[in-house]
């Protein structure tokens, strides 16, 4: 299985990637389950510390991201 | 966004912005929306608090391909959730790029993950026993098929699915501010947005004045590279949308509708379609009863205030709507009347950090964004104490 990036404007494929194989996502959902139990246990301040610093993230990259 | 799924340049930045903006809401608002709630009952002491759940599976789609799972996540991870992302899978670079800002913000590694998969494997996400909620954006078909496999493992979900929201021009409307904005609330995202307007109702004693005027609007804007900065409509995502979407056009057309803009397909590469715009559309035509997900509006009259109500009630979704009149005790009179999850007056309908979003009927359930969006994926959890 594989997943294609296709520019609509031009029809060009821009990349393929490959899906993960079952014992990969297990990994995935194993990975973000180990998160949670970190997670759920971080004050509201820190969490919104990180929350922040996704902002200052997304706004870095703005002109990759929308281009 | 401009290479993946061809939104203009200036509408992707302005989706990363507002991205950036639900971060800062939630980071400043999260503690306040969960904070623990005193209740007075005949307990010595008893209050409601907010536990996180655990990991939520987010299906997205590609049209708002970064705010869409921003507005899923800030909230979420907010609580203390953590979040599995499976993308739509024409926006793969998207996906991986979300997942970096996240990573890159310091949360814990895989807090928020991106599944690279094709829908069928999201079933067996869906079964597992670490996925405890679901929330999906997309289409009615999408959203009936998780909701029914989460169903059947009872967990919970928010659905927010397609709509073909009103734009009701009412005879004391501003009629110049309201062709311009219809343009607008047509063409956002090339016109592939759930909450564009699609279905514009007019008053008969005004429709002789509004429709050339909505016409010049829709014909002014720009269709062209998704990567220059002048242009106003890219292509659309894929040639096959591209294709159903002439496909409900032409249906239309048969049966009775009046072209007065657009309506074919451009030569040349890309899956382009220009702003196009119907008239005399009416039930039965697959413009009026179906949500049409790229740039074609459709002009129904209506007899009077109490028939464009009618109308914009006569679908089977309930999105959002947009109302115009100066008349503001009528507007929020009408306002009450309307079968929508939001009713915009003399405005187009957006998400806003600040107001629940979501939809009635097959458009959808459970809210996002706003205090109501971040108690979906909660444990809402009463102590009562002897």
């Amino acid at each position: 299985m594989s997943l294609q990036s296709v520019n609509p404007a031009t029809g060009e494929v821009l990349e393929t990637f490959t899906a993960p194989s079952s014992r990969e996502l297990d990994g995935i959902v194993a990975t973000s389950h180990a998160a949670y139990l970190e997670w759920r246990t971080v004050p509201f301040k820190a969490r919104a510390e990180r929350m922040r610093q996704a902002h200052d993230g997304a706004r870095d990259g703005q002109a990759d991201r929308a281009g | 966004m401009a290479l993946e799924m061809g939104k203009p340049i200036a509408q992707g930045e302005a989706e990363v912005d507002k991205c950036a903006w639900v971060c800062d809401y939630y980071a400043d608002s999260a503690e306040g929306f969960l904070a623990v709630q005193p209740r007075e009952t005949d307990a010595k002491k008893s209050y409601v608090r907010f536990d996180p759940l655990g990991v939520v599976l987010a299906v997205m789609p590609w049209n708002f391909p970064f705010w869409q799972v921003f507005r899923f996540a800030a909230p979420a991870l907010m609580a203390g959730n953590a979040g599995v992302l499976k993308h739509a899978s024409n926006v793969p670079r998207c996906a991986l790029q979300i997942e970096e800002v996240f990573r890159d913000a310091g949360f814990p590694r895989g807090l928020f993950s991106t599944a690279m998969i094709e829908s069928s494997a999201v079933a067996g996400l869906i079964d597992d026993p670490r996925i405890v909620a679901v929330t999906l954006t997309g289409s009615e078909l999408a959203g009936s098929k998780v909701a029914e496999r989460a169903g059947k493992m009872l967990k919970k979900t928010v659905l927010e699915l397609g709509g073909s929201d009103p734009f009701i021009i009412l005879e004391d409307a501003d009629l110049d501010l309201a062709a311009t904005t219809a343009a607008d609330a047509r063409l956002v995202n090339s016109g592939q947005s759930c909450i564009a307007a699609k279905r514009f109702i007019v008053v008969e004693a005004v429709a002789e004045k509004f429709i050339p005027k909505f016409v010049d609007q829709l014909r002014s804007r720009r269709m062209g590279d998704p990567l220059a900065r002048e242009t106003q409509v890219g292509p659309q995502a894929r040639v096959d949308l591209r294709d159903d979407l002439h496909r409900q056009v032409e249906e239309s057309i048969k049966r009775g509708a009046k072209r007065l803009l657009g309506g074919e397909v451009p030569r040349g590469t890309g899956a382009f379609y220009p702003p196009t715009l119907l008239a005399a559309v009416d039930k039965g035509m697959p413009a009026f009863d179906e949500e049409t997900f790229g740039p074609v509006a459709a002009v129904i009259r209506a007899k009077d205030e109490a028939d464009a109500v009618r109308l914009a009630n006569d679908s089977q979704f309930g999105l959002g709507a947009a109302l115009w009149t100066r008349d503001h005790a009528r507007a929020e009179r009408l306002a009450a009347e309307i079968e929508a999850g939001a009713v915009f007056v003399n405005g187009l309908v957006k998400s806003d950090p600040r107001l629940p979003f979501g939809g009635i009927k097959r458009s959808g359930y459970g809210r996002e964004l706003s205090e109501y969006g971040i108690r979906e994926f909660v444990n809402i959890k009463s102590v009562w104490m002897a």
